[in-house]
């Protein structure tokens, strides 16, 4: 009985964790991100905050109106983006970059950014929870 | 000097900075923060529960206690002084926090909840220490307990949601 306890246990935990593992991947992405809104920003880099637990990158954005808009994009923490080469250094003040990212749900000029790319079209890989910003074409499949 | 700009001279001091912005410190410091919380917490919590009549019931209640708290104890001091760490990273952050602020409450009432207790319930033990089920006030003190440490993980884990939320 004891065994059999066990056994139905382990199968029952073993479960929630295979089902549980590709939600909890997201789970910051979903609460404050929206996987409908992509936006491609193109802009100037205005503030780099490499900092725990998620690192920031501000930029200015011009509007076809001419109006510009400051943009906070979210990434992964700063040991990610340094393996991916972004330093206070690499990204300086001022650098123009292009960014992919998908929108705050409030709808504010926030998002979480997937990948940016230098203007000689480098591309940098933003290792926050947005799907694919590890470098993962397929997301959806891990 | 208000809370705020104390918090301000804090976050500018360049070890706070070297913290927030350290390659790998900074999730060490996580994860010990959340092993000793397990540590705390899962002993607090036997002794809560035995305090509720719920577990141990023939174990006499001051040894269950006095057997625990050494562990709930050093859990609770290598937890604080990792969560003055993570405080430190981002003071002005934190000092913003709702969640942070309902947390460091909800750690006031769990430390007066824990004195009452012990200077009131505890000099009793030994009119009660083998009853199965203890008197109401002392399991009034257990689910008190339970209830703000649950409280407590809860505000911790959601200090990074206002960001999102409140932000």
């Amino acid at each position: 009985m004891r065994n059999a306890i066990t056994i139905v246990c382990t199968v029952v935990a073993g479960a929630a964790l295979l089902f549980s593992a590709p939600v909890s991947a997201h789970h910051s992405f979903a609460a404050a991100y929206d996987e409908s809104k992509p936006v491609n920003l193109q802009g100037v880099v205005t503030q780099v905050e490499l900092v725990n637990p998620h690192s920031w990158i501000w930029m200015d954005v011009t509007q076809e109106d001419g109006t510009v808009t400051n943009w906070g994009l979210e990434g992964g923490p700063p040991i990610n983006l340094f393996r991916n080469g972004v330093t206070k250094d690499t990204l300086p003040v001022g650098s123009e970059i292009t960014v992919f990212a998908y929108q705050a749900k409030s709808g504010e000029s926030k998002g979480v950014a997937v990948f940016f790319e230098y203007l000689d079209g480098r591309k940098v890989f933003m290792g926050g929870s947005a799907p694919g910003a590890d470098g993962n074409p397929s997301p959806r499949t891990r | 000097m208000s809370l705020l700009s104390f918090c301000e001279w804090l976050a500018a001091t360049p070890p706070s900075i070297a913290l927030h912005e350290s390659h790998y410190m900074f999730l060490i410091v996580l994860t010990v923060h959340v092993l000793t919380l397990c540590v705390f917490v899962g002993t607090a919590v036997m002794i809560d529960l035995r305090l509720l009549g719920l577990t141990m019931l023939h174990v006499p209640a001051s040894e269950v206690v006095r057997r625990l708290v050494p562990w709930a104890g050093g859990g609770f001091l290598v937890m604080v002084i990792s969560g003055l760490l993570l405080f430190y990273a981002a003071p002005v952050d934190r000092y913003e926090n709702l969640f942070f602020r309902a947390k460091m409450a909800m750690l006031v009432l769990a430390g007066v909840n824990a004195w009452v207790f012990h200077k009131k319930v505890y000099r009793s033990i030994a009119e009660w220490d083998l009853d199965p089920v203890p008197p109401p006030g002392a399991r009034l003190a257990g689910g008190l307990a339970l209830a703000l440490w649950a409280g407590l993980i809860l505000a911790g884990r959601m200090i990074p949601y206002q960001l999102y939320w409140f932000g």
